[in-house]
């Protein structure tokens, strides 16, 4: 027997702000850190691969990239770009920092 | 018997009322009364009594930067000095940049937040302008018994009343942008690197500012736009140990040591190269640079940093570097653009 597993979809306007605030919980709103533990980490472990879209945002500070999806590397494994699926498509600098972050981290991203 | 017991009693009671009468005359007397309304006689007595702080005709770090350092320098010695409060006389105000003015609402606050029983009056700016532009900035409202009334503004400048924090405030930036969106046609890539940029600046006064854990974190921001020249500009400022003393640190940490590196070439590489992070990585350094990438953009932009004992500008065309024996609290990061 075989089961399908469903990409969950998570919108970063839509479930969490549009203002992405500075690197911890303690230091900032809608930080990286809250964002990773509150929407990305139980949405990955609920059902296993996620599409997170990332548009929309009014900026993205390098902090809460880092945060969110740097230390994703080092708590979910080098892989879990695998699993986790980035939209980011109308702010090109912070794409490209997006993937140095994962990269710096170790991670493995397309 | 009845008689003789309500005429005791009736006794008692006018003693009562008089006894509360007296009472409330003499409370009265010594200015505390809830009731009373407009000045109080006796702590304005006291106001005459306090030492008075007279600020300077001209308070700009542009153009009178020295001056302006010393007065600060001196503003802080008072805040120590005196115990019972101060008097501040605005009246011979005829130049205050917006950078002077966040410094000035930085310096209150600090002496409302660290000595809240601390008596302050203020008279105000005769200046109609200048009397607006703290107005609009929100000065006066360290001042409880200031006049200032927000009612209309006739002058071509729009200022954002000042926000400060001690933690990053995305909400404050995007108010920040949102309040430019009337003169400047910031395209979209150029909003996103605003926000981001002013973010890590916040992001750098929380982790690095203040060192000492005890101190509070604060920064503070005023954002201004112009409705005939069309320029937007705003200043940050932190009273932290300033970019030199953050470099130095870090690269004690490291266990590099150029060759002494002067302040003002410390804040330069700061702005130019962003690199003196502790860990070298993409993420961290990228706030200043950010924002002198909108100044190369445009002839009419600048980007001037005082920072302890320096004081660096950056434009298109130059950049130029100064370091001052009077030392300066903290950060202050003064950008405009206009196109």
């Amino acid at each position: 027997m075989t089961t399908a597993m469903e990409r969950r979809k998570i919108s970063l306007i839509q479930d969490f702000s549009d203002t992405p605030g500075g690197r911890c919980r303690s230091q900032s709103e809608f930080s990286g850190e809250e964002f990773r533990d509150d929407i990305i980490r139980p949405a990955l472990r609920a059902s296993g691969e996620l599409e997170i879209d990332l548009d929309g945002a009014v900026g993205f500070p390098a902090s809460f990239l880092d945060e969110a999806f740097g230390r994703l590397v080092e708590l979910e494994g080098r892989d879990v770009f695998k699993r986790v699926k980035l939209k980011l498509t109308d702010n090109a600098v912070a794409l490209k920092l997006l993937k140095s972050c994962i990269q710096e981290h170790g991670g493995v991203i397309d | 018997m009845n008689s003789s017991r309500y005429l005791k009693k009736q006794r008692h009671e006018r003693a009562i009322q008089r006894r509360s009468l007296k009472q409330r005359i003499a409370k009265k007397r010594r200015g505390r009364s809830g009731s009373f309304t407009g000045p109080r006689p006796v702590q304005a007595l006291i106001a005459e009594k306090l030492p008075l702080l007279e600020l300077p005709a001209i308070l700009n770090f542009e153009t009178k930067n020295q001056e302006t350092r010393r007065f600060f320098h001196n503003l802080d010695e008072m805040i120590r000095e005196y115990k019972h409060g101060l008097r501040i006389e605005h009246s011979g105000l005829q130049d205050l940049s917006p950078a002077a003015a966040l410094v000035l609402i930085a310096e209150m606050y600090r002496l409302h937040q660290e000595f809240p029983r601390r008596l302050k009056y203020c008279h105000m700016p005769k200046d109609p302008r200048i009397r607006d532009l703290l107005g609009h900035m929100g000065y006066f409202k360290y001042f409880p018994e200031s006049s200032w009334s927000n009612m209309t503004n006739n002058s071509s400048r729009f200022y954002l009343s000042h926000r400060h924090g001690e933690s990053v405030d995305p909400e404050a930036v995007k108010d920040l942008l949102i309040h430019f969106m009337d003169e400047q046609k910031l395209n979209i890539q150029e909003r996103q690197a605003l926000y981001a940029a002013l973010l890590e600046c916040m992001q750098n006064v929380v982790d690095h500012a203040y060192p000492n854990s005890s101190e509070y974190h604060r920064w503070w921001l005023i954002g201004c736009r112009d409705s005939v020249t069309h320029e937007i500009s705003f200043c940050f400022y932190d009273q932290g140990v300033g970019i030199p003393e953050t470099i130095r640190v870090r690269l004690r940490d490291k266990k590099v040591w150029p060759l002494a590196p002067s302040d003002s070439e410390l804040v330069r590489t700061a702005v130019v190269e962003g690199h003196y992070s502790r860990t070298k990585k993409v993420t961290r350094g990228r706030g200043l640079p950010t924002l002198r990438q909108f100044v190369n953009s445009s002839r009419n932009a600048s980007l001037e940093i005082d920072s302890i004992a320096t004081r660096c500008t950056f434009t298109s065309t130059q950049i130029t570097n100064d370091d001052t024996e009077t030392r300066f609290r903290g950060t202050l990061i003064s950008w405009r653009l206009t196109r």
